[in-house]
């Protein structure tokens, strides 16, 4: 489930994303499933007036009687955490029901800090005491780039059915993105965004009555435009997402000429359905490990970078404390408002300053943690929603290098930290933020005369102010009915913003929307509390 | 019936790190052996009396405080069998000390499971850091050197972090004037850097990881077509990164040996066993002598278990200066205590070794097998 499992420092460190059973009523009923169903059916007969048997709920899922009868008594447990939340679903029951259910069944509860389990946990709770379809549930599930309810347990007599016989299977990944061997701090705000630059391609072929199928999934993107450079087609993919085709290709033969059938959705793929749904699996297995590496900064040795979070520009840089790899820390110094905090974390946190909060969430499956707790305006802010049960990452954190002299070590409770010796710790604290404040400083120069760019429009060539206007959702830049003018549409675009409605909040809060001005007015600031 | 009052945890006390003069001992850095260990500890109170329990490494000697510089770990000596230690606070000798019982972990006691448990907590600790020293991500990019086979090996290795995506590591060892540098998906370092038996014994056999080994620029221009398979990049880019770290790991290895030569870089120093002192030196002398096995034939029998100023002076009186040696291969060999300092400063690590290094560049001194 976590991405550092091989860092087996941060194993010590962690604790569990499942809510304690505490806050949730796990049995609901005293008795077994099958009475826990019992109860659930009679009560949905109730509400619906109607009568609706166990044959009944066992076809709603697709599950002849005999063995829908037997996976309710537990005669043949089903393996499928899914088939149970699909009963329940069916069956009108909400999250907490749900989560008795699955107790009773012996798995895992519905895990809300997992993105997929929260997806399903909203759509149980939508319309309370109301049953939920399966497509309405996959159709939630997949909106979101999730794997459908997987409810059936794949037996023998199954594949048996496909008469397809699985003769080749491909499968291609390729990165495009911006590495550090083509100048990474032209485009800050491209260089670590995964989902920008990877492009996956698996096909499987199936020979089978005399014709042979070829099954892929293929991302199609109607506005790419082959002579774009690498800039242009990030930006091009942030507004125009790739849009995903399943495509069915029967190659000819001498009496029959070849065949393209192509779907918008899973669900119409008819036979071949299983057959895309590994596909899924696949390419989902495999985009995850690219998201995992993307998300250690222990891969990049040490990265930096700038974003505007909640209105405000940051530069922040994190690396692995490698001098005493054993207290598996890493190193996150974050500069905002004139002020620089290093913060040491028991896990990489520099994704969660890169993305937003959403995506972030999006692809880890988990909230930024991080960002939640230290990155909020206000205390209020952060702990808005539910954040007292986050997982906080943050060892201990330093505003300055004095700070950091005349800090006390605290024993740990895990690891090695509290046998070193105090002058040995405040020595690496203080080398550490040292380098890494250079760093920033650079950077920041950088910055501001021109060398580094969170969003460079240059790159974006003669395209530029069109692609600008539709990354704000706009027509125009020049005209339209924003407040803004073209030139301050290039400075958010510069700056990384996103929205018009972010434009407005980071004017009112820095008075300007340069880079250079802006950063120049920090420096001022940090310089008059330093006094 | 006993009452745990209160549980210390285990951590690591010292070891070579990365910050203590790196290129003074570089076969220390990331040895496990070298980590001084704090183990676990509980403290009971046990129908009144107040006692502690901890597992530690038996010492032959008793420490004082002229002899911490010998610390076991800090010269890479061999770890000591475990002990299981009962420290009573409750119970005192006729100098006032707690009364202090050692027993050998196969002993029964009535806190036998509190031992293992404690036991346990130590070995998973270790593990953790033993794991942590495999991986070269976690050091960042790291170089040592080490005599391997009579022969002098000089290698580095990092984290391809140009494409973290591709999860490759790039290793360069260099011998006998040829620099072969690889690229696999495991961190290697390790293998080389470690006895075989050592590695078995921290990380267990060694599964073969796909690995691709290029001796120059032009073989891995050469074989860019074997690229093919691979999944992410452009071959050319793949080639790219591969050049330009073989041509930066090559002057990494290159600006090393030139330390080496020159005395400011060391695979194991003599500094370690404070030449100050005068009597420091017998007691060196003699720790050497039990690294290498050699006490029977240096005639230093039993001096461990004196106190250092009475193992000064015996060893003194009695052990020899030089001693003649039969290797494996039939061959003989006269090493003195002086072959033994210059041996260790090299990382050999058995008399066979030192003799077999001896033998053939004549004397030992990095210098020599560096011609």
């Amino acid at each position: 489930m976590d991405n550092y499992t091989s860092n087996n420092g941060a194993i010590i460190n962690k604790e569990d994303y499942y809510p304690q059973d505490s806050g949730k009523p796990v049995k609901e009923t005293a008795g077994s499933f099958s009475s826990f169903f019992k109860e659930k059916r009679k009560a949905l007969c109730q509400k619906t007036y109607s009568r609706i048997s166990t044959e009944d709920i066992g076809l709603m899922l697709d599950i002849d009687y005999e063995s829908f009868r037997k996976i309710i008594n537990k005669q043949k447990q089903t393996k499928k955490r899914d088939c149970i939340i699909a009963i329940c679903a069916v069956l009108g029951c909400d999250g907490t029901a749900t989560n008795a259910a699955l107790s009773l069944y012996g798995f895992p509860i519905l895990d809300e800090y997992h993105r997929r389990d929260e997806i399903i946990w909203d759509a149980l709770v939508k319309n309370p005491g109301l049953p939920v379809s399966i497509e309405a549930l996959n159709d939630a599930l997949t909106a979101k780039s999730f794997a459908p309810l997987d409810i059936y347990t794949h037996r023998g007599t199954e594949k048996k059915e496909f008469p397809y016989k699985l003769v080749r299977r491909q499968f291609q990944c390729s990165l495009e993105g911006i590495g550090q061997f083509n100048d990474p701090e032209s485009f800050l705000d491209l260089r670590y965004d995964t989902e920008c630059f990877y492009n996956m391609r698996t096909c499987m072929e199936y020979l089978g009555g005399g014709r042979l199928f070829e099954v892929c999934i293929q991302y199609e993107e109607p506005h790419r435009d082959v002579a774009q450079n690498i800039w242009q087609i990030g930006i091009q993919r942030r507004i125009c997402p790739k849009r995903r085709k399943y495509i069915l290709y029967i190659y000819p033969t001498e009496e029959q000429a070849s065949e393209v059938e192509e779907y918008e959705r899973l669900d119409d793929t008819g036979k071949f359905r299983s057959c895309f749904l590994e596909i899924e699996k696949t390419e989902r297995a495999e985009r995850q490990r690219i998201c995992d590496q993307v998300n250690d900064t222990r891969n990049y040795g040490s990265r930096i970078s700038a974003k505007v979070i909640e209105s405000e520009l940051h530069i922040f840089c994190e690396t692995y404390n490698c001098d005493v790899p054993e207290l598996a820390e890493y190193y996150l110094m974050d500069y905002c408002g004139g002020e620089y905090t290093l913060y040491i974390l028991n896990q990489s946190c520099f994704m969660q300053m890169y993305l937003s909060e959403e995506q972030y969430a999006q692809i880890y499956s988990r909230m930024s943690a991080f960002r939640i707790l230290y990155m909020r305006n206000t205390w209020d802010d952060a702990y808005g929603t539910n954040a007292g049960k986050l997982r906080d990452p943050v060892l201990d954190q330093y505003s300055s290098e004095e700070e950091i002299a005349d800090s006390v070590y605290e024993a740990r409770d895990i690891g090695t930290f509290e046998t070193y010796s105090e002058n040995v710790m405040t020595g690496l604290r203080l080398k550490a933020y040292r380098k890494m404040k250079a760093e920033i400083d650079d950077m920041m120069r950088k910055l501001k005369n021109g060398t580094a760019h969170i969003c460079n429009r240059e790159l974006l060539g003669d395209a530029a102010d069109s692609l600008i206007a539709a990354y704000f959702g706009l027509p125009d830049i020049e005209e339209n009915e924003a407040e803004y003018t073209a030139e301050q549409f290039r400075d958010a675009f510069a700056l990384g913003l996103r929205t018009v409605a972010e434009i407005g909040a980071f004017l009112h809060t820095n008075g300007s929307l340069k880079i250079n001005e802006v950063l120049s007015l920090q420096e001022s600031e940090g310089a008059e509390s330093y006094v | 019936m006993y009452e745990i009052l209160s549980r210390k945890k285990c951590g690591v006390l010292w070891h070579f790190n990365q910050f203590d003069h790196p290129e003074q001992n570089l076969s220390l850095l990331y040895d496990p052996d070298s980590i001084d260990f704090d183990s676990e500890s509980f403290t009971l109170n046990d129908a009144g009396q107040h006692i502690r329990l901890y597992v530690s490494r038996k010492e032959n000697y008793r420490r004082d405080p002229y002899s911490v510089g010998f610390d076991r770990s800090h010269i890479g000596l061999e770890r000591l069998p475990k002990e299981y230690k009962i420290w009573n606070e409750s119970v005192r000798d006729e100098n006032g000390v707690p009364v202090l019982q050692r027993l050998a972990p196969e002993t029964d006691c009535k806190y036998h499971e509190l031992f293992e448990e404690l036991d346990a907590a130590d070995e998973k600790e270790r593990r953790r850091i033993w794991s942590m020293l495999l991986d070269s991500r976690n050091t960042g990019k790291r170089i040592s050197a080490k005599i391997i086979d009579n022969k002098l090996h000089i290698f580095t290795e990092t984290y391809n972090y140009d494409m973290p995506e591709s999860g490759e590591y790039y290793l360069m060892d260099y011998c006998d004037g040829a620099y072969t540098f690889s690229v696999s998906d495991v961190s290697r370092f390790m293998t080389l850097y470690l006895l075989r038996e050592k590695y078995l014994q921290y990380y267990g056999e060694y599964s073969e990881s796909n690995t691709r080994q290029y001796t120059s620029l032009e073989e891995i221009a050469a074989h860019e077509n074997d690229y093919a398979e691979k999944r992410y990049y452009e071959r050319e880019m793949i080639t790219k990164h591969r050049m330009n770290a073989f041509q930066q790991m090559q002057s990494e290895i290159d600006d090393l040996r030139r330390k080496l030569k020159r005395g400011k870089a060391q695979i194991r120093s003599r500094e370690l066993f404070g030449f100050g002192e005068y009597a420091m030196k017998f007691i060196a002398a003699f720790k050497l002598i039990e690294l290498y096995k050699a006490k029977t034939e240096f005639c230093c029998e039993g001096l461990e278990t004196l106190r250092w100023e009475n193992m000064c002076v015996e060893f003194y009186l009695r052990s020899k200066k030089r001693v003649e040696f039969r290797l494996s291969d039939g061959r003989t060999v006269n090493l003195s205590r002086n072959d033994l300092y210059n041996g260790y400063e090299l990382g050999l690590t058995s008399i066979e070794e030192i003799g077999q290094f001896l033998l053939k560049y004549g004397k030992i001194s990095i210098r020599a097998c560096m011609k």
